[in-house]
């Protein structure tokens, strides 16, 4: 009994994550070349410190797969479940643990500008756009995850504060 | 805003099967990368147009082509970097702006792109979410994963919703919210709302976590399960011609230009 309760709880955990990532996604958006800029990594940052490795990999790349077939960008959702499923994985891997130092935040932090704005430009390079245009892009995506992470971090302790049995939902 | 690209119709390809509709587009958005003259990713390209015309209407295709539009722009200005070598075209004071060999390359990926973003749109403006998820249900997608797909997409439009209410409330708390327009103050001005945001949102989950118990998740015998898709030979058919078109397609350009 007790180990379908906490099914129940990982998969409400991980709907509610994604619907989060998705609605980060789209609710404020900034157009680009690429498509548009938004504060999604606010939210992936915020799950990857909140919410554990599993949670983060799949509602980052879930949730903003999903953003991009709702809102009209379809040919985007398999890159950006990519590169931001690895981006939710590798800074929830990194910040693993109930203390998580300064340094360890910065290396995932600088670790997340990296895959976003390397992963998009490799992928739409080769596949969609070819690399002139995609390298365009590199700019407005490290600026777009170098805010979001430092946004997310601060956000983290914000709901940490508001609402202390966030620490036991991690999975 | 809206959260779902469908639009209700009666056209030949609203009718299509949901599953064939997805085999279909990503068949066709593989096809796109196979070496074909020019002339050919130009016709895939129109046929694609035509296919959106017929099915969701000239206002649709149109808004579809427009947010492809900046990605379009942004790879004609980067042209002249596309290809350095090659036959000159055009050519200012010694230094050469753009070869044929750029130009072509360029022609190739504007088409393929379009194309791709097209079938791609086509496919979710044609299709309701709940029958796309019916179909990836059909090609055994695990049932915790289609769960966990169906709960997300109904607490999208709910938690945007509650957002939105977050956001307008943390706005009259400001001496005057008119001062505070959108765009100003960027994420800073943000984090009240998105703090409130998510802890709404977390605190969802011991809810939700709740009613998959009640409506008998984890038990053998479940009370609620998924509608299945009909599999008659209506259904058949159009499996059966969203895969052959394609994969004739395909082997034809690989045995004449592979």
């Amino acid at each position: 009994m007790a180990k379908e309760k906490s099914d129940t709880v990982k998969i409400a955990t991980l709907a509610i994550a994604i619907a989060v990532v998705a609605v980060f996604t789209m609710i404020i958006k900034i157009p680009t070349a690429r498509g548009y800029l938004n504060p999604c990594d606010v939210a992936i940052c915020f799950i990857a410190y909140t919410l554990g490795p599993v949670t983060a990999g799949l509602s980052a790349g879930i949730g903003t797969a999903l953003a991009d077939v709702l809102g009209g960008y379809p040919q985007w959702a398999l890159i950006s479940f990519l590169v931001h499923g690895l981006e939710g994985l590798v800074m929830a891997l990194i910040m693993k643990g109930d203390s998580v130092s300064w340094a360890k935040k910065l290396i995932a932090g600088a670790l997340c500008m990296i895959i976003v704005a390397g992963g998009y430009c490799l992928l739409a390079g080769a596949f969609l756009t070819g690399f002139p245009t995609a390298v365009a892009e590199i700019p407005g995506n490290l600026i777009q995850s170098g805010v979001g992470v430092v946004a997310g971090l601060a956000l983290s302790e914000a709901v940490r504060k508001a609402y202390p049995p966030v620490r036991s939902i991690s999975w | 805003m809206r959260y779902d690209s469908f639009i209700a119709g009666n056209s030949p390809y609203h009718r299509f099967d949901v599953r064939a509709k997805i085999i279909f587009t990503v068949l066709m958005c593989v096809s796109v990368f196979f070496a074909m003259p020019l002339c050919l990713q130009y016709t895939l390209t129109v046929l694609a147009l035509i296919l959106s015309l017929s099915s969701v209407g000239v206002k649709t295709t149109l808004k579809t082509l427009s947010l492809t539009l900046p990605v379009v722009i942004f790879m004609i200005l980067f042209m002249p970097l596309q290809e350095r070598s090659g036959l000159p075209l055009v050519t200012i004071r010694g230094f050469t702006l753009i070869t044929h060999e750029g130009l072509m390359t360029v022609q190739v990926l504007l088409n393929r792109f379009i194309t791709i973003s097209v079938l791609c749109t086509l496919l979710i403006q044609t299709a309701s979410s709940r029958d796309i998820l019916l179909a990836l249900r059909f090609f055994r997608l695990p049932y915790n994963a289609s769960l966990v797909l169906s709960l997300a997409l109904r607490f999208i439009p709910s938690f945007a919703s509650t957002f939105s209410r977050i956001r307008d409330s943390q706005r009259l708390r400001l001496p005057n919210p008119d001062e505070n327009e959108k765009g100003k103050g960027g994420y800073i001005s943000l984090m009240p709302t998105f703090t409130s945001a998510l802890v709404v949102a977390l605190k969802s989950i011991g809810t939700t976590a709740a009613f998959l118990d009640l409506r008998g998740y984890g038990r053998n015998v479940k009370r609620s399960d998924f509608h299945r898709l009909p599999m008659g030979l209506k259904q058949f058919t159009h499996l059966a011609v969203s895969v052959i078109l394609p994969l004739i397609f395909m082997v034809t350009l690989e045995v004449i230009y592979g």
